[in-house]
């Protein structure tokens, strides 16, 4: 009699082996891709602000025939630079001029003024303005001569925001002097009791350089 | 008399032993079977080995450009510009090409100015190629796209097109360049000294790759 534990192991065999043969006609097996760690990629983004001080507020300015770095006492100081992890840029100092207007000359008199006192008052001050008599020079630290290709120099004829410097935002701490004056070969009588109205701000724009 | 009584006995014993002969073809006639020693093993098992070739993968990595992102206006300026090689060494000595398909994880995200909407987070851009020198040739079709977020989640994962790894190779190795930028189109205004509001700025986070390799469809 034929054993029948073997008989019984010998079917079995003969079943897998069977289901060997017909498992291969089938689709393979999905199998996981090995991955090294040092694929990774870390990313992220920098920022862009600026760290600034506004500079001291000006209340007067000197009427001069040549003006030089030494004889200008009008100045401003602003300075700036980009914090840490900060994106190139660029810095823009800009004027902006306000309107002259009876409140605001009204405002800044200590006497109470008449329409025609206020009305003269405005004519002045749009014709100081449009004279182009308010200059400026701009420079990164302290101005050595108005006359160096480095320093941004112009003239305010008109209420348009007026660019004062422009330049590379700087990733130190970097002081901006701006000197104001009156120039005396274009101030005439004409300009007596006129006012100016501004205020300085400054913008950047990241670059990609 | 006694002649009779020989031939009777013989008959008898004849008889006898075909009886005996007959009876003992029911059981077996000489038998024989194998020693335990010389039994043959069959084992079955499911695995790589069981079938006829070799195929596996691997995603290796390569050094990156150490840079972090700021607008651009093109993904060639490697400055601020992730561009990651990526090396896909594989073997397939079956007779089939086989299909490896990358996905691309996003996490470990940090944004410490809040969280960045859609809206933004679509202008962080993804391309693989197989060019190094720019990503907006040879891509790899179908890697190309944007982050964006879906089911609550940050980001969604970046499923890559499959790749084709052909029969018959052996230690192949490939390169692709992974590119992530931040176009320039996206625009945000900080106000003030010091000041950063933007969710998208001081962001941070980790691709990871996961894959699977299976056969061509």
């Amino acid at each position: 009699m034929v054993d029948k534990k073997k008989l019984i192991g010998t079917i079995i065999g003969v079943t897998l082996f069977g289901a060997l043969i017909v498992g291969a006609t089938f689709a393979w097996l999905t199998f996981g891709v090995e991955i090294d760690p040092n694929s990774a990629t870390t990313g992220g983004t920098m920022n862009f602000s600026v760290a600034y001080i506004r500079g001291q507020d000006i209340t007067n300015m000197q009427i001069l025939g040549t003006a030089t770095p030494t004889n200008v006492t009008t100045i401003t100081t602003i300075k700036a630079n980009k914090v840490a992890g900060s994106a190139p840029g660029e810095l823009y100092l800009y004027l902006n001029t306000n309107e002259i207007t009876e409140e605001y000359v009204q405002g800044v008199s200590e006497t109470t003024l008449t329409t025609q006192e206020i009305s003269d008052i405005i004519a002045a001050s749009n014709a100081l303005l449009t004279s182009g008599a308010i200059r400026y020079a701009a420079c990164v630290g302290t101005c050595n001569s108005f006359t160096d290709s480095s320093v941004q120099t112009g003239t305010i004829n008109s209420d348009s925001r007026a660019t004062l410097y422009v330049g590379e935002l700087a990733a130190e701490q970097t002081t901006y002097n701006i000197y104001f004056w009156l120039d005396g070969e274009t101030v005439t009588n004409d300009h007596l009791g006129g006012m100016y109205s501004g205020f300085i701000s400054a913008e950047a724009k990241q670059t990609e350089n | 008399m006694k002649e009779k009584r020989k031939t009777l006995v013989i008959s008898i014993t004849i008889v006898v032993l075909i009886i005996f002969t007959v009876a003992g073809a029911t059981y077996a006639y000489w038998t024989w079977i194998t020693s335990k020693n010389e039994q043959t093993d069959l084992i079955l098992s499911v695995d790589q080995t069981s079938q006829k070739g070799k195929l596996n993968a691997r995603i290796n990595g390569a050094v990156q450009n150490v840079s972090k992102l700021i607008p651009v206006s093109s993904c060639t300026n490697e400055n601020y510009v992730i561009k990651k090689p990526i090396i896909l060494t594989y073997t397939n000595t079956t007779e089939n090409n086989a299909i490896v398909k990358g996905t691309l994880t996003v996490s470990n995200f940090v944004s410490p100015n809040g969280k960045p909407n859609e809206n933004a987070l679509k202008y962080i851009k993804y391309a693989v190629t197989k060019n190094a020198d720019n990503c907006t040739t040879d891509i790899i079709d179908g890697m190309s796209g944007s982050f964006n977020t879906t089911n609550g989640n940050l980001f969604s994962n970046i499923t890559l097109k499959d790749n084709i790894l052909e029969k018959n190779t052996i230690e192949m190795n490939e390169t692709y360049y992974l590119w992530v930028w931040l176009d320039k189109n996206y625009s945000y205004q900080n106000i003030g000294n010091n000041e950063t509001t933007d969710p998208m700025q001081d962001i941070s986070f980790t691709l990871s790759w996961t894959g699977e390799i299976s056969n061509e469809t």
